[in-house]
Protein backbone atom coordinates (compact mmCIF):
# COMPACT_ATOMS: atom_id res chain seq x y z
CA UNK A 1 0.00 0.00 0.00
CA UNK A 2 1.09 3.64 -1.13
CA UNK A 3 1.13 6.40 1.50
CA UNK A 4 0.23 9.91 0.44
CA UNK A 5 2.55 11.76 -0.82
CA UNK A 6 3.92 13.93 2.10
CA UNK A 7 4.22 10.62 4.26
CA UNK A 8 6.06 8.95 1.80
CA UNK A 9 8.79 11.73 1.52
CA UNK A 10 9.00 12.06 5.20
CA UNK A 11 9.55 8.11 5.62
CA UNK A 12 12.40 8.81 2.33
CA UNK A 13 14.15 11.63 4.07
CA UNK A 14 14.53 9.42 7.32
CA UNK A 15 15.45 6.30 5.75
CA UNK A 16 18.38 8.10 4.60
CA UNK A 17 19.58 9.11 8.15
CA UNK A 18 22.30 6.75 9.33
CA UNK A 19 20.78 3.25 11.60
CA UNK A 20 17.62 3.99 9.67
CA UNK A 21 15.95 1.23 8.11
CA UNK A 22 12.69 1.43 5.86
CA UNK A 23 10.58 -0.20 8.74
CA UNK A 24 12.30 2.36 11.68
CA UNK A 25 11.76 4.95 8.94
CA UNK A 26 8.41 4.10 8.85
CA UNK A 27 7.96 4.08 12.87
CA UNK A 28 9.20 7.82 13.25
CA UNK A 29 7.17 9.01 10.55
CA UNK A 30 3.94 7.97 12.59
CA UNK A 31 5.62 9.52 15.81
CA UNK A 32 6.09 12.34 14.68
CA UNK A 33 2.62 12.61 13.00
CA UNK A 34 0.89 11.46 15.64
CA UNK A 35 2.71 13.55 18.13
CA UNK A 36 1.64 16.38 20.32
CA UNK A 37 1.18 19.78 18.26
CA UNK A 38 4.61 22.11 18.59
CA UNK A 39 6.98 18.70 19.00
CA UNK A 40 7.78 18.04 15.22
CA UNK A 41 7.88 21.70 14.87
CA UNK A 42 10.62 22.20 17.73
CA UNK A 43 12.11 19.15 15.89
CA UNK A 44 12.37 20.81 12.80
CA UNK A 45 13.65 24.03 14.29
CA UNK A 46 15.97 22.29 16.28
CA UNK A 47 17.81 21.01 12.79
CA UNK A 48 17.45 24.04 11.15
CA UNK A 49 18.97 26.10 13.79
CA UNK A 50 22.03 23.41 14.33
CA UNK A 51 22.66 23.73 10.86
CA UNK A 52 22.30 27.64 10.53
CA UNK A 53 24.57 28.31 13.29
CA UNK A 54 26.61 24.96 13.80
CA UNK A 55 29.94 25.69 11.94
CA UNK A 56 33.72 24.37 12.28
CA UNK A 57 35.83 26.14 14.63
CA UNK A 58 38.82 28.35 12.58
CA UNK A 59 41.39 26.84 14.78
CA UNK A 60 40.57 22.89 15.92
CA UNK A 61 37.81 22.51 13.15
CA UNK A 62 35.23 20.98 16.23
CA UNK A 63 31.63 21.99 15.67
CA UNK A 64 31.26 25.50 17.45
CA UNK A 65 28.53 28.18 17.41
CA UNK A 66 30.56 30.68 18.11
CA UNK A 67 34.59 30.99 16.04
CA UNK A 68 37.10 30.18 17.78
CA UNK A 69 35.39 27.22 19.76
CA UNK A 70 35.12 28.04 23.75
CA UNK A 71 37.99 25.12 23.84
CA UNK A 72 40.48 27.04 21.97
CA UNK A 73 39.15 30.69 23.65
CA UNK A 74 39.86 29.16 27.09
CA UNK A 75 43.32 30.89 27.83
CA UNK A 76 44.50 28.17 30.49
CA UNK A 77 44.27 25.33 27.86
CA UNK A 78 48.14 25.08 26.54
CA UNK A 79 47.98 25.95 22.76
CA UNK A 80 51.07 24.01 22.10
CA UNK A 81 49.89 20.60 23.30
CA UNK A 82 47.46 19.67 20.42
CA UNK A 83 45.59 16.52 20.55
CA UNK A 84 44.20 15.15 16.56
CA UNK A 85 41.28 12.97 17.19
CA UNK A 86 38.97 11.79 14.45
CA UNK A 87 35.11 12.95 15.13
CA UNK A 88 33.83 15.79 17.22
CA UNK A 89 31.96 12.67 19.68
CA UNK A 90 35.82 12.09 20.54
CA UNK A 91 36.50 15.77 21.87
CA UNK A 92 33.35 15.17 24.02
CA UNK A 93 35.03 11.50 25.24
CA UNK A 94 38.16 13.19 25.82
CA UNK A 95 37.19 15.84 27.42
CA UNK A 96 34.99 13.57 30.21
CA UNK A 97 38.25 12.50 31.72
CA UNK A 98 39.22 16.23 32.85
CA UNK A 99 42.78 14.89 32.59
CA UNK A 100 44.03 16.91 29.31
CA UNK A 101 44.47 20.80 29.24
CA UNK A 102 45.55 21.33 25.87
CA UNK A 103 43.74 21.85 22.58
CA UNK A 104 42.28 19.62 19.61
CA UNK A 105 42.30 18.97 16.43
CA UNK A 106 39.75 17.15 14.67
CA UNK A 107 39.92 15.57 11.35
CA UNK A 108 36.57 15.07 10.45
CA UNK A 109 37.53 10.99 9.65
CA UNK A 110 40.40 8.59 9.08
CA UNK A 111 42.19 7.46 5.76
CA UNK A 112 40.50 4.69 4.11
CA UNK A 113 40.96 4.42 0.32
CA UNK A 114 37.87 1.58 -0.20
CA UNK A 115 35.99 4.73 0.51
CA UNK A 116 38.10 7.15 -1.28
CA UNK A 117 39.10 8.99 1.46
CA UNK A 118 42.75 10.36 1.42
CA UNK A 119 44.18 12.83 3.51
CA UNK A 120 43.25 15.47 0.97
CA UNK A 121 39.65 14.62 2.71
CA UNK A 122 41.12 15.33 5.86
CA UNK A 123 41.89 18.24 7.58
CA UNK A 124 45.82 17.20 7.55
CA UNK A 125 46.39 20.42 5.54
CA UNK A 126 44.83 22.88 8.32
CA UNK A 127 46.46 20.73 10.99
CA UNK A 128 49.86 21.53 9.33
CA UNK A 129 49.38 24.60 9.10
CA UNK A 130 48.38 25.44 12.70
CA UNK A 131 51.27 23.55 13.90
CA UNK A 132 53.61 26.01 11.78
CA UNK A 133 51.84 28.89 13.65
CA UNK A 134 51.97 27.67 17.13
CA UNK A 135 55.20 25.19 17.50
CA UNK A 136 53.96 22.66 19.58
CA UNK A 137 55.68 20.99 22.29
CA UNK A 138 53.78 18.03 21.78
CA UNK A 139 51.35 16.47 19.38
CA UNK A 140 49.24 13.15 20.30
CA UNK A 141 47.58 10.96 18.28
CA UNK A 142 43.95 9.58 19.26
CA UNK A 143 42.78 8.38 16.23
CA UNK A 144 40.92 4.92 17.18
CA UNK A 145 42.34 1.97 17.67
CA UNK A 146 40.72 0.62 14.32
CA UNK A 147 42.40 -0.27 11.11
CA UNK A 148 41.97 2.71 9.23
CA UNK A 149 42.48 4.96 12.75
CA UNK A 150 46.23 3.02 13.14
CA UNK A 151 46.80 3.78 9.53
CA UNK A 152 45.69 7.71 10.05
CA UNK A 153 48.13 7.62 13.27
CA UNK A 154 51.50 6.21 11.40
CA UNK A 155 50.42 8.78 8.18
CA UNK A 156 50.27 11.91 10.77
CA UNK A 157 53.59 10.68 12.54
CA UNK A 158 55.63 9.92 8.99
CA UNK A 159 54.29 13.37 7.78
CA UNK A 160 55.20 15.42 11.34
CA UNK A 161 58.60 13.82 13.05
CA UNK A 162 60.57 14.53 9.81
CA UNK A 163 59.12 18.25 10.73
CA UNK A 164 60.63 18.12 14.18
CA UNK A 165 57.72 17.85 16.04
CA UNK A 166 57.49 15.76 19.04
CA UNK A 167 54.55 12.99 18.12
CA UNK A 168 53.06 10.49 20.74
CA UNK A 169 50.51 7.90 20.20
CA UNK A 170 47.67 7.10 22.97
CA UNK A 171 48.54 3.99 24.38
CA UNK A 172 46.29 0.60 24.36
CA UNK A 173 45.23 -1.71 26.48
CA UNK A 174 43.09 -3.12 29.72
CA UNK A 175 40.11 -1.39 30.37
CA UNK A 176 40.00 -0.16 34.31
CA UNK A 177 38.31 -2.90 36.29
CA UNK A 178 39.22 -5.81 33.43
CA UNK A 179 39.94 -9.12 33.82
CA UNK A 180 42.96 -10.17 32.31
CA UNK A 181 40.99 -13.74 31.43
CA UNK A 182 38.40 -12.34 29.83
CA UNK A 183 40.48 -9.92 27.57
CA UNK A 184 40.96 -11.05 24.02
CA UNK A 185 44.68 -12.19 23.10
CA UNK A 186 45.05 -9.36 20.34
CA UNK A 187 44.43 -6.12 23.08
CA UNK A 188 46.57 -8.64 25.90
CA UNK A 189 49.13 -8.45 23.44
CA UNK A 190 48.93 -4.56 22.65
CA UNK A 191 48.73 -4.16 26.95
CA UNK A 192 52.40 -6.27 27.00
CA UNK A 193 53.67 -4.18 24.49
CA UNK A 194 52.55 -1.20 26.11
CA UNK A 195 54.04 -2.18 29.40
CA UNK A 196 55.83 0.32 31.75
CA UNK A 197 58.33 0.73 34.54
CA UNK A 198 57.14 0.90 37.80
CA UNK B 1 29.07 -34.90 21.39
CA UNK B 2 25.83 -35.88 20.10
CA UNK B 3 23.12 -34.03 18.05
CA UNK B 4 19.50 -35.37 19.20
CA UNK B 5 17.30 -33.02 17.49
CA UNK B 6 17.86 -31.03 14.26
CA UNK B 7 14.72 -28.43 13.10
CA UNK B 8 15.10 -26.88 9.89
CA UNK B 9 12.73 -23.48 8.77
CA UNK B 10 12.73 -21.71 5.09
CA UNK B 11 16.45 -23.02 4.26
CA UNK B 12 17.12 -23.22 0.65
CA UNK B 13 14.54 -25.60 -0.72
CA UNK B 14 13.75 -26.95 2.70
CA UNK B 15 10.32 -25.14 3.79
CA UNK B 16 10.20 -27.13 7.73
CA UNK B 17 11.69 -30.33 8.57
CA UNK B 18 12.74 -32.21 11.82
CA UNK B 19 14.97 -34.96 12.35
CA UNK B 20 15.95 -36.97 15.07
CA UNK B 21 19.29 -38.20 14.63
CA UNK B 22 20.92 -41.47 15.65
CA UNK B 23 24.15 -41.21 17.86
CA UNK B 24 25.71 -43.58 15.60
CA UNK B 25 24.59 -43.26 11.57
CA UNK B 26 21.94 -41.34 10.11
CA UNK B 27 21.40 -41.87 6.43
CA UNK B 28 19.73 -38.99 4.63
CA UNK B 29 18.54 -40.78 1.06
CA UNK B 30 17.12 -38.92 -2.10
CA UNK B 31 17.95 -38.30 -5.62
CA UNK B 32 20.38 -35.91 -6.31
CA UNK B 33 18.89 -32.08 -6.17
CA UNK B 34 16.33 -33.27 -3.62
CA UNK B 35 17.71 -30.92 -0.42
CA UNK B 36 20.17 -33.83 1.19
CA UNK B 37 23.03 -31.62 1.01
CA UNK B 38 20.97 -28.79 1.77
CA UNK B 39 20.22 -30.72 5.66
CA UNK B 40 24.21 -31.02 6.00
CA UNK B 41 25.21 -27.12 5.73
CA UNK B 42 22.32 -26.82 8.10
CA UNK B 43 23.75 -29.00 10.51
CA UNK B 44 27.52 -27.06 9.67
CA UNK B 45 26.07 -23.98 10.14
CA UNK B 46 24.70 -24.89 13.36
CA UNK B 47 27.71 -26.38 15.00
CA UNK B 48 30.18 -24.15 12.95
CA UNK B 49 28.51 -21.03 12.81
CA UNK B 50 29.53 -20.78 8.91
CA UNK B 51 28.59 -22.72 5.98
CA UNK B 52 30.79 -24.46 4.17
CA UNK B 53 29.21 -23.34 0.59
CA UNK B 54 28.62 -20.07 0.81
CA UNK B 55 29.68 -16.76 2.59
CA UNK B 56 26.38 -14.68 1.70
CA UNK B 57 24.11 -17.04 3.47
CA UNK B 58 21.18 -14.41 2.95
CA UNK B 59 21.30 -16.90 -0.75
CA UNK B 60 20.58 -19.60 1.27
CA UNK B 61 16.99 -18.29 2.62
CA UNK B 62 14.12 -19.89 0.50
CA UNK B 63 12.48 -18.48 -2.04
CA UNK B 64 10.06 -15.82 -0.93
CA UNK B 65 10.50 -15.65 2.52
CA UNK B 66 12.31 -13.40 4.39
CA UNK B 67 14.56 -15.22 7.24
CA UNK B 68 15.96 -18.76 7.08
CA UNK B 69 15.95 -20.63 11.11
CA UNK B 70 18.11 -23.61 12.23
CA UNK B 71 17.86 -24.97 15.63
CA UNK B 72 18.90 -28.19 17.02
CA UNK B 73 19.61 -30.02 20.69
CA UNK B 74 21.86 -32.33 21.75
CA UNK B 75 24.83 -32.78 24.41
CA UNK B 76 28.64 -31.85 24.58
CA UNK B 77 30.88 -33.11 26.77
CA UNK B 78 27.75 -35.22 28.81
CA UNK B 79 26.30 -31.79 28.97
CA UNK B 80 22.86 -30.40 27.29
CA UNK B 81 23.41 -28.25 24.53
CA UNK B 82 21.11 -25.81 22.21
CA UNK B 83 22.05 -24.23 19.09
CA UNK B 84 20.12 -21.42 17.27
CA UNK B 85 21.21 -19.95 14.04
CA UNK B 86 18.72 -17.27 12.45
CA UNK B 87 19.57 -15.72 9.09
CA UNK B 88 18.26 -12.38 7.71
CA UNK B 89 18.74 -9.76 5.41
CA UNK B 90 20.34 -8.37 8.25
CA UNK B 91 24.04 -9.99 9.84
CA UNK B 92 22.99 -13.74 10.78
CA UNK B 93 22.75 -14.43 14.46
CA UNK B 94 23.91 -17.62 16.21
CA UNK B 95 23.88 -18.92 19.72
CA UNK B 96 25.69 -22.42 20.70
CA UNK B 97 29.12 -24.50 21.52
CA UNK B 98 31.37 -24.61 18.55
CA UNK B 99 31.16 -28.25 17.62
CA UNK B 100 34.20 -29.76 15.19
CA UNK B 101 32.74 -31.25 12.14
CA UNK B 102 34.57 -32.64 9.30
CA UNK B 103 32.96 -32.88 6.17
CA UNK B 104 33.78 -35.27 3.07
CA UNK B 105 32.59 -33.80 -0.25
CA UNK B 106 32.97 -35.15 -3.75
CA UNK B 107 34.54 -31.98 -4.86
CA UNK B 108 37.45 -32.84 -1.96
CA UNK B 109 39.44 -34.50 -4.95
CA UNK B 110 40.45 -31.20 -6.19
CA UNK B 111 41.96 -30.18 -3.19
CA UNK B 112 45.67 -31.39 -3.88
CA UNK B 113 44.82 -29.71 -7.49
CA UNK B 114 42.42 -27.28 -8.11
CA UNK B 115 42.85 -23.61 -7.30
CA UNK B 116 44.99 -22.19 -4.89
CA UNK B 117 42.01 -20.73 -3.38
CA UNK B 118 40.48 -23.90 -2.43
CA UNK B 119 43.08 -24.97 -0.04
CA UNK B 120 43.28 -21.58 1.30
CA UNK B 121 39.77 -21.77 2.23
CA UNK B 122 40.56 -25.36 3.70
CA UNK B 123 43.35 -23.84 5.70
CA UNK B 124 40.61 -20.89 7.24
CA UNK B 125 37.82 -22.37 7.55
CA UNK B 126 39.45 -25.40 10.26
CA UNK B 127 41.78 -22.80 11.97
CA UNK B 128 38.84 -20.06 11.85
CA UNK B 129 36.39 -22.67 13.45
CA UNK B 130 38.72 -23.27 16.45
CA UNK B 131 40.40 -20.43 17.23
CA UNK B 132 38.51 -16.86 17.72
CA UNK B 133 42.51 -15.04 17.26
CA UNK B 134 43.11 -16.53 14.05
CA UNK B 135 39.33 -15.24 13.39
CA UNK B 136 39.66 -11.89 13.93
CA UNK B 137 43.47 -11.44 12.61
CA UNK B 138 42.21 -13.14 8.96
CA UNK B 139 39.49 -10.25 9.21
CA UNK B 140 41.53 -7.53 10.24
CA UNK B 141 44.14 -8.88 7.56
CA UNK B 142 41.74 -9.21 5.01
CA UNK B 143 40.29 -5.47 5.80
CA UNK B 144 44.06 -4.21 5.40
CA UNK B 145 44.61 -6.12 2.13
CA UNK B 146 41.28 -4.04 0.50
CA UNK B 147 42.70 -0.61 2.29
CA UNK B 148 46.39 -1.02 0.62
CA UNK B 149 45.14 -2.83 -2.96
CA UNK B 150 42.48 0.34 -3.15
CA UNK B 151 45.50 2.63 -2.31
CA UNK B 152 47.57 0.95 -4.70
CA UNK B 153 44.76 1.44 -7.84
CA UNK B 154 44.15 4.92 -7.08
CA UNK B 155 47.17 7.61 -7.87
CA UNK B 156 45.98 9.86 -5.72
CA UNK B 157 46.37 7.68 -2.74
CA UNK B 158 49.47 6.37 -3.17
CA UNK B 159 51.21 7.95 -0.34
CA UNK B 160 49.09 6.01 2.51
CA UNK B 161 49.77 2.71 0.81
CA UNK B 162 52.46 2.09 3.52
CA UNK B 163 50.68 3.33 6.12
CA UNK B 164 48.50 0.07 5.96
CA UNK B 165 51.73 -2.16 5.27
CA UNK B 166 52.58 -2.68 9.02
CA UNK B 167 49.39 -3.93 10.36
CA UNK B 168 48.79 -5.98 7.16
CA UNK B 169 52.97 -7.56 7.89
CA UNK B 170 51.49 -8.25 11.58
CA UNK B 171 48.60 -10.02 10.73
CA UNK B 172 49.93 -11.42 7.87
CA UNK B 173 53.02 -13.28 10.14
CA UNK B 174 50.52 -14.55 12.86
CA UNK B 175 48.21 -16.08 9.87
CA UNK B 176 51.03 -17.96 8.19
CA UNK B 177 52.44 -19.09 11.79
CA UNK B 178 49.26 -20.48 12.26
CA UNK B 179 49.15 -22.14 8.97
CA UNK B 180 52.73 -23.89 9.12
CA UNK B 181 51.91 -25.30 12.07
CA UNK B 182 48.23 -26.93 11.33
CA UNK B 183 50.16 -28.82 8.42
CA UNK B 184 52.79 -29.48 10.29
CA UNK B 185 50.44 -31.88 12.68
CA UNK B 186 48.45 -32.77 10.01
CA UNK B 187 51.24 -33.95 8.10
CA UNK B 188 52.43 -37.05 10.01
CA UNK B 189 48.37 -38.19 10.77
CA UNK B 190 47.61 -37.64 7.07
CA UNK B 191 51.12 -39.78 5.81
CA UNK B 192 50.17 -42.79 7.99
CA UNK B 193 46.72 -42.46 6.94
CA UNK B 194 47.41 -42.35 3.41
CA UNK B 195 50.17 -45.41 3.62
CA UNK B 196 47.02 -47.60 4.18
CA UNK B 197 45.53 -46.31 1.43
CA UNK B 198 47.89 -46.12 -1.01
CA UNK B 199 50.79 -48.05 0.25
CA UNK B 200 52.77 -47.56 -2.65
CA UNK B 201 52.72 -43.80 -3.16
CA UNK B 202 54.56 -41.46 -0.22
CA UNK B 203 52.52 -38.25 0.53
CA UNK B 204 53.76 -34.80 1.30
CA UNK B 205 52.77 -31.57 2.10
CA UNK B 206 53.80 -28.15 2.80
CA UNK B 207 52.38 -24.50 2.71
CA UNK B 208 53.93 -22.18 0.21
CA UNK B 209 54.36 -18.68 1.29
CA UNK B 210 52.47 -16.47 -1.05
CA UNK B 211 54.55 -14.14 -2.89
CA UNK B 212 57.78 -15.12 -1.89
CA UNK B 213 60.12 -17.76 -1.87
CA UNK B 214 61.08 -18.33 1.84
CA UNK B 215 59.59 -17.90 5.07
CA UNK B 216 59.57 -14.23 6.09
CA UNK B 217 60.24 -14.51 9.40
CA UNK B 218 59.39 -10.97 11.36
CA UNK B 219 57.10 -8.40 10.22
CA UNK B 220 60.53 -6.12 9.35
CA UNK B 221 61.27 -8.69 6.69
CA UNK B 222 57.88 -8.93 4.87
CA UNK B 223 57.70 -4.90 4.53
CA UNK B 224 61.55 -4.63 2.96
CA UNK B 225 60.59 -7.36 1.15
CA UNK B 226 57.34 -5.56 0.22
CA UNK B 227 59.33 -2.49 -0.27
CA UNK B 228 61.37 -4.64 -3.00
CA UNK B 229 58.45 -5.40 -5.17
CA UNK B 230 56.88 -2.09 -4.93
CA UNK B 231 57.21 -1.08 -8.35
CA UNK B 232 55.67 -3.83 -9.83
CA UNK B 233 52.69 -3.57 -7.30
CA UNK B 234 51.62 -0.39 -8.33
CA UNK B 235 51.85 -1.66 -12.11
CA UNK B 236 49.15 -4.68 -10.95
CA UNK B 237 47.81 -2.62 -8.68
CA UNK B 238 47.72 -4.98 -6.00
CA UNK B 239 49.47 -6.99 -2.90
CA UNK B 240 52.02 -9.51 -4.23
CA UNK B 241 52.89 -10.86 -0.82
CA UNK B 242 51.22 -12.13 1.66
CA UNK B 243 48.83 -15.35 3.27
CA UNK B 244 46.05 -14.11 0.80
CA UNK B 245 48.55 -15.57 -2.12
CA UNK B 246 49.46 -18.81 -0.10
CA UNK B 247 49.24 -22.56 -1.74
CA UNK B 248 49.55 -25.39 -0.12
CA UNK B 249 51.83 -27.76 -2.33
CA UNK B 250 51.24 -31.50 -2.22
CA UNK B 251 53.45 -34.13 -3.62
CA UNK B 252 53.42 -38.04 -3.69
CA UNK B 253 57.15 -39.43 -4.18
CA UNK B 254 58.23 -36.07 -4.55
CA UNK B 255 55.83 -35.09 -7.63
CA UNK B 256 53.95 -32.65 -7.35
CA UNK B 257 49.85 -33.38 -7.89
CA UNK B 258 49.15 -30.50 -9.73
CA UNK B 259 50.70 -32.17 -12.80
CA UNK B 260 51.26 -35.89 -11.82
CA UNK B 261 48.47 -37.45 -9.94
CA UNK B 262 45.56 -39.70 -11.25
CA UNK B 263 41.48 -39.19 -9.64
CA UNK B 264 42.35 -42.16 -7.74
CA UNK B 265 45.72 -40.74 -6.09
CA UNK B 266 43.63 -37.17 -5.87
CA UNK B 267 40.97 -39.32 -4.02
CA UNK B 268 43.70 -40.74 -1.68
CA UNK B 269 44.75 -37.81 -0.85
CA UNK B 270 41.45 -36.34 0.41
CA UNK B 271 40.56 -38.82 2.22
CA UNK B 272 43.75 -39.07 4.25
CA UNK B 273 43.74 -35.12 4.30
CA UNK B 274 40.16 -35.47 5.89
CA UNK B 275 40.78 -38.13 8.02
CA UNK B 276 43.65 -36.18 9.57
CA UNK B 277 41.72 -33.32 10.09
CA UNK B 278 39.34 -35.62 11.97
CA UNK B 279 42.26 -36.85 14.22
CA UNK B 280 43.71 -32.93 14.26
CA UNK B 281 40.33 -31.56 15.51
CA UNK B 282 39.53 -34.74 18.05
CA UNK B 283 42.96 -33.96 19.37
CA UNK B 284 42.82 -30.39 19.74
CA UNK B 285 38.90 -29.78 21.03
CA UNK B 286 38.76 -33.12 23.16
CA UNK B 287 35.70 -33.53 21.04
CA UNK B 288 34.83 -36.28 18.54
CA UNK B 289 34.03 -34.86 15.63
CA UNK B 290 30.75 -35.06 13.72
CA UNK B 291 30.91 -36.64 10.39
CA UNK B 292 29.43 -35.54 7.40
CA UNK B 293 29.73 -37.64 4.38
CA UNK B 294 28.15 -36.05 0.86
CA UNK B 295 27.63 -38.73 -1.35
CA UNK B 296 31.20 -39.94 -1.35
CA UNK B 297 31.08 -43.43 -0.52
CA UNK B 298 29.51 -44.73 -3.55
CA UNK B 299 32.79 -43.07 -5.16
CA UNK B 300 35.12 -44.95 -3.32
CA UNK B 301 36.43 -48.42 -4.13
CA UNK B 302 36.45 -51.09 -1.36
CA UNK B 303 39.46 -49.84 0.67
CA UNK B 304 38.81 -46.78 0.64
CA UNK B 305 35.53 -47.25 1.54
CA UNK B 306 36.09 -49.56 4.41
CA UNK B 307 38.90 -46.85 5.68
CA UNK B 308 36.19 -44.25 5.94
CA UNK B 309 33.40 -46.85 6.97
CA UNK B 310 35.70 -48.20 10.41
CA UNK B 311 35.92 -44.12 11.63
CA UNK B 312 32.36 -44.25 11.48
CA UNK B 313 31.98 -47.62 13.30
CA UNK B 314 33.86 -46.34 16.38
CA UNK B 315 31.06 -46.40 19.49
CA UNK B 316 30.27 -42.52 20.11
CA UNK B 317 30.94 -41.51 16.76
CA UNK B 318 28.43 -39.49 15.10
CA UNK B 319 27.85 -39.31 11.23
CA UNK B 320 25.38 -38.06 8.69
CA UNK B 321 25.77 -39.73 5.16
CA UNK B 322 23.34 -38.66 2.21
CA UNK B 323 23.70 -41.21 -0.55
CA UNK B 324 20.78 -42.31 -3.55
CA UNK B 325 20.30 -45.63 -1.97
CA UNK B 326 20.01 -47.15 1.31
CA UNK B 327 21.23 -50.25 0.78
CA UNK B 328 25.25 -50.28 1.85
CA UNK B 329 24.21 -49.57 5.04
CA UNK B 330 21.66 -52.16 6.20
CA UNK B 331 24.23 -53.81 8.57
CA UNK B 332 25.52 -50.53 10.12
CA UNK B 333 21.77 -50.13 11.51
CA UNK B 334 20.99 -46.30 10.29
CA UNK B 335 18.10 -43.93 11.41
CA UNK B 336 16.67 -43.44 7.44
CA UNK B 337 15.34 -40.16 5.97
CA UNK B 338 14.32 -39.81 2.90
CA UNK B 339 14.77 -36.28 1.27
CA UNK B 340 12.53 -35.79 -2.25
CA UNK B 341 11.86 -32.19 -3.44
CA UNK B 342 13.02 -30.06 0.09
CA UNK B 343 10.21 -32.75 2.04
CA UNK B 344 12.19 -34.96 4.88
CA UNK B 345 10.33 -38.22 6.12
Amino acid sequence: MLYPEPIQQLVQELNKLPGIGPKTAQRLAFFLLNAPSGEAEQLAEAILAARRRIRYCSQCFNFTDDDPCAICRNPSRDPTWIMVVEHPKDVVAMEKMHEFKGRYHVLHGAISPMEGVGPEDLKVKELIDRLHQVSPREIVLATSSSLEGEATALYLARLLKPMGFRVTRIARGLPMGGDLDYTDEMTLAKAFEGRQEL
Amino acid sequence: MALEKVAVQHFRNIAAAELRLSPQLTLLVGANGQGKTNLLEAIYLLLQGRSFRTTSEREAIQEGWDSARLEAQGKVSGQPARWVHVITAARPSHQGATVPVVLFAPDDVYLAKGSPERRRRFLDLLLSAHDAHYAKSLRTYQRALLQRNRALKQPALRSVVDDFTPLLAHEGLYLWQRRRTLLSSLLPLAQSLHRRLAPDDALSFRLKEGGWSSPLESAEAFQAALESRRREEEARQMTLIGPHRDDILFALNGKDTTVYASQGQLRSIALAIKMATYEWLRQETGIRPVILLDDVLSELDARRRQAVLELTAEPGQQTLVTDTEARNYETLDPTIYYVQGGVVR
